[in-house]
């Protein structure tokens, strides 16, 4: 069983990289979140599969739980910066940046 | 400049790693830290003494206790400064009038945040309490519970949140946190003993002088989560409304 | 039954990494914002979910004293991620689509108000437009 988790793990991270590469590209600001976002989900599923190759799940689920929680406050504070301030293409916006925003 | 930034980062990157050829090896016998006669006490005597499992806890709210309390001052003075910077007063007259009201980010987020909020601030209050038996305390708790708040700050609007959480009584909080701890270690005084000395307090607290310790510990670390959400809290709807509290993101 | 149990999580472990594959090439190769949201939306919650569901058999199958308080415990990050996921990519997309991105079309002609969206216009636009008005008044009379 134990091989079938590291195989699993191995493959979470090796498909990660794909996101990785949209993170590092991604023309706009919110593609980037949005493959955050994913690779904080994964992360949360890559804790648990950690936990039980250490044969210590109680101790690495509590972990997962806060990372899933905090990552969705992290996607939700980005979300609505995003939507009032910024344009999407990263120029700065015409009237002097966010000052009055 | 984007080039001189990437070059610094692996400058900067380089020397830490070429660092790390100097520590000492995993679980290396000899180096100092293994070596000397603390590290062997704590691993040891600390479930004997104290009663307490986890062993991270014990160090940190009882044997460095003063530690703690001098990082829990740390983060109180951090927020101070923050509001000291950038909480400004009156009316701010380059807002319309229109925009000032924060209406939040939309049903959809209001109904899972109202969904997932209560088991949020659940976990973090869990978080707090079992922080003897499992990895946790009363930081860990505490930025818990602050992002709870902004979670409601973010979906509801500042005002609602600001409605259960209000700005005085966020600095009530934070200074209540420091209040609970240096109390409790000035109430080790007044039993006649060193200050923090949790075993002092057997006469006042059930189960003997371990099951003090591990009450004290407990105790602690409550003042330590509300400082921590407070100060989180705090930080946010300042960085957030650059000053004025009025309009959240 | 404790094997059959054992390759019944294996199976919900393997499709979950399948669907994980599906949303990472889809958010590697697909043209445009919307459609890599729609890749990243729906494979990465799903697949989330199902390697969850593996994970918790998996810890509920030796039935060692606390092992079914940690498995609910998994549960209910599957819960809570199949609740904000969702939830977090409409938010970005409504925020994508309020800054105007364009998405792709045959003939490189479709614009953003094309959509009949509501939000472009009151968000950017006219917004911004009288925000300069405002902000030049002010400056007039000062």
């Amino acid at each position: 069983m134990d091989f079938i988790l590291i195989c699993s793990g191995i493959a979470l991270f090796l498909m990660m990289l794909p996101i990785m590469y949209r993170i590092v590209v991604g023309p706009t600001a919110i593609d980037r979140i949005v493959a955050v976002n994913v690779i904080g989900t994964k992360t949360a599923v890559l804790l648990i599969i950690i936990g039980a190759l250490f044969h210590n799940v109680a101790m690495f689920v509590d972990f997962a739980i806060a990372y899933a929680a905090l990552n969705f406050l992290g996607s939700l504070a980005a979300a609505r910066y995003f939507n009032r301030t910024r344009p999407a293409y990263g120029q700065v916006s015409q009237e002097g940046g966010d000052a009055d925003e | 400049m984007k080039f001189f930034g990437l070059l610094s980062v692996i400058i900067v990157g380089f020397l830490l790693l070429s660092a790390t050829k100097d520590f000492p090896n995993w679980g290396d016998e000899d180096s100092p830290a293994n070596s000397g006669p603390v590290s062997s006490f704590y691993i040891e005597k600390t479930e004997e003494k104290t009663k307490v499992p986890n062993m991270v806890t014990a160090v940190l709210a009882d044997y460095r206790g003063y530690d703690t309390m001098f990082e829990t001052v740390v983060i109180f003075i951090a927020g101070i400064g923050i509001i000291a910077v950038l909480r400004t007063y009156g009316s701010n007259e380059s807002i319309p009038k229109n925009q000032v009201g924060d209406e939040g980010a939309g049903l959809l987020a209001r109904m899972t945040c109202s969904l997932i909020l209560p088991f949020i601030q659940l976990f973090a209050l869990y978080v707090v309490a079992h922080g003897h038996h499992s990895p946790g305390g009363g930081f860990q708790g505490g930025v818990m519970l602050g992002a709870s708040y902004i979670l409601l700050a973010l979906a509801y609007g500042l005002a609602r949140a600001k409605s259960c959480f209000s700005e005085k009584r966020t600095l009530v909080f934070a200074a209540l946190g420091i209040f609970i701890y240096v109390g409790w270690g000035v109430l080790c005084l007044v039993m006649g003993s060193e200050f923090l000395n949790y075993s002092a307090l057997d006469s006042i607290l059930p189960g003997g002088v371990e099951m003090a310790r591990s009450h004290s510990m407990l105790a602690v670390e409550i003042g330590v989560a509300l400082t921590v959400t407070a100060i989180m809290f705090s930080m946010f709807s300042n960085l957030s409304t650059k000053g004025r509290l009025d309009k959240g993101l | 039954m404790s094997e059959l149990l054992n390759i019944f999580s294996i199976i919900l472990i393997l499709s979950g990494l399948v669907f994980f594959l599906g949303a990472s090439i889809g958010i590697l190769r697909f043209p445009d914002f919307y459609t890599r949201m729609h890749a990243a939306g729906k494979g990465d919650t799903l697949s989330t979910i199902l390697i969850m569901s593996g994970m918790a058999i998996q810890v509920i199958g030796d039935f060692e004293g606390s092992s079914v308080l940690v498995a609910i415990k998994i549960l209910a990050i599957a819960v809570l991620i199949m609740l904000t996921s969702p939830t977090s990519t409409h938010l970005l997309m409504k925020a994508g689509y309020d800054d105007g991105i364009i998405p792709v079309s045959k003939d490189k002609k479709t614009k953003i108000n094309d959509l009949g969206g509501p939000f472009l216009k009151d968000s950017l636009s006219e917004k911004s437009v009288a925000k300069k008005k405002t902000a030049t008044k002010k400056r007039v009379k000062k």
